[in-house]
């Protein structure tokens, strides 16, 4: 089957749900990976045109370890807008994906981009298959089931089920190391970087369901995209 | 002010909130720790006298580490319920302790014992401002003020106060040492040793709010025990 996963910036969906898509590509699964923004606020410190070409390679590279597909839909960050044209995009990237699950951020994230994109997906998958909304790709048949990922550090995220991603996790570490250029920011009173922070999420995941790495996901609750039978991998 | 954490069984309290007792009796305040729960013996070759005798004893080193008095309740396991026995039985307990703040079990923690501790201490709480004939100490005019410390595993959790352990994260090690057999027995555990499981929950909490480890509470919410200020440290 078709997996498609939209997160906000370059590496959201990496450290949230990489072990899941990459246990999904491992299992034959066609994979795709959206990202809307184009990283530019992830290093203040250097030139915009260049940390945005930077992180779209980051990104590239990262897909690339699981052999995903990327789409990249270049909003700046902290302006992604609620409207007529990003919603054409983004349907236009389900489409063309054609997705049985979807993977995006939980509506309850702490940041602005990851809740508008979350709120978008939300509408998007719903309106994949009408033909009222035109874009390149013709509408899907039916609607993609739609899960939510872990939040950043989990504040506010209670998952109702749970991805065992201890023998991918090597790959999972793989792809959030490709983001160099977020890897390489100061040391936090909390964290050493991404990649350790990240560590830490899959081991408290994996202890509350009783494997060493895991990754936590919600189903959202809408008729039509609920099933009988388990998505995740 | 006295600071009372209340558990059902011995490590829980050291596990879940032992950071926080630290800094408070660093800080100057009276610390005492009450077990409602008889240990259950774990092997047939251990008598229960040997096991209790073992974990009092464990708890008083434990409790020694940061100058905290010890409390065993004994309780066992076919009669542990919210009865009125038990009632009067806690109620004198905090009669005697006179805390102003109770650390206690998440009422929708995982273990029926710990729901039972929960439900207990809050009844308590405001039984120790009632004539009770039967009671052993006299009634007072306020009730303390009741925190819930994390469920095990933070499951169904969602923190709203957390407590920088940062620099008492050895002394809660040490503590969780002082519980010889029970760590021994986790130390193979395919999943996770018990003191690393209490480090990667300190991280998982550290990175939540911005310091390297911490420990998460949240408040009981029920009218009487809401404040305008903070009594954590």
């Amino acid at each position: 089957m078709n997996v498609l996963a939209i997160g906000a910036h370059p590496d959201d969906i990496e450290l949230s749900c990489g072990g899941t898509l990459a246990k999904y590509s491992r299992a034959g699964n066609a994979v795709s990976m959206a990202v809307v923004c184009n990283g530019v606020a992830g290093r203040g410190d250097r030139d915009p045109e260049e940390i945005v070409r930077v992180r779209r390679e980051e990104s590239t590279r990262a897909a690339a370890v699981i052999g995903a597909s990327v789409f990249h839909l270049g909003y700046p960050d902290h302006a992604v807008p609620v409207d007529e044209e990003i919603k054409v995009a983004i349907t236009e990237v389900i489409r063309r994906a054609k997705p049985l699950v979807v993977i995006c951020h939980a509506p309850e994230d702490c940041y602005l981009d990851h809740e508008r994109v979350s709120q978008l997906v939300e509408e998007c998958v719903y309106l994949a298959p009408y033909p009222e909304i035109e874009t390149d790709s013709p509408p899907l048949t039916d609607w993609p089931v739609l899960y939510y990922m872990d939040t950043v550090t989990g504040l506010g995220f209670e998952p109702s089920e749970f991805v065992d991603i201890t023998d991918v996790f090597d790959a999972k570490h793989q792809m959030v190391g490709c983001h160099k250029s977020q890897l390489e920011l100061q040391p936090t009173d909390a964290c050493d970087n991404p990649s350790d922070m990240m560590e830490v999420a899959a081991r408290f995941r994996g202890i509350q369901c009783g494997v060493r790495y895991a990754e936590g996901f919600r189903a959202a609750p809408k008729w039509g995209r609920v099933a009988t039978h388990r998505f995740l991998p | 002010m006295n600071v009372l954490a209340i558990g059902a069984h011995p490590l829980d309290i050291v596990f879940l909130c032992g950071g926080t007792l630290a800094r408070y009796g660093y800080a100057g305040n009276s610390i005492s720790l009450a077990y409602l729960c008889a240990p259950i013996s774990e092997s047939p070759s251990v008598s229960l006298e040997d096991a209790m005798e073992q974990r009092e004893r464990e708890t008083n080193q434990a409790a020694a580490l940061i100058g905290a008095e010890t409390h065993f309740l004994r309780i066992s396991a076919p009669e542990f319920c919210v009865s009125r026995e038990l009632k009067v039985r806690v109620t004198d307990l905090l009669r005697q302790v006179r805390p102003g703040l109770i650390i206690t079990h998440d009422p929708r923690d995982y273990h029926p014992d710990h729901e039972v501790t929960s439900r207990l201490v809050h009844e308590a709480a405001l039984l120790t401002r009632q004539y009770i004939p039967e009671a052993e100490f006299p009634l007072q005019q306020t009730s303390p003020e009741i925190i819930y410390m994390e469920t095990v595993a933070g499951i169904g959790f969602q923190p709203e106060d957390f407590v920088d352990i940062t620099e008492v994260i050895e002394t809660k090690r040490n503590m969780m040492r002082c519980y010889e057999s029970e760590i021994a027995a986790w130390e193979n555990n395919p999943v996770v040793p018990r003191i690393e499981w209490m480090e990667i929950t300190g991280r998982f909490r550290g990175i939540q709010s911005g310091v390297w480890y911490a420990e998460a509470f949240r408040r009981c919410h029920k009218w009487g025990h809401l404040r305008s200020d903070r009594i954590l440290p």
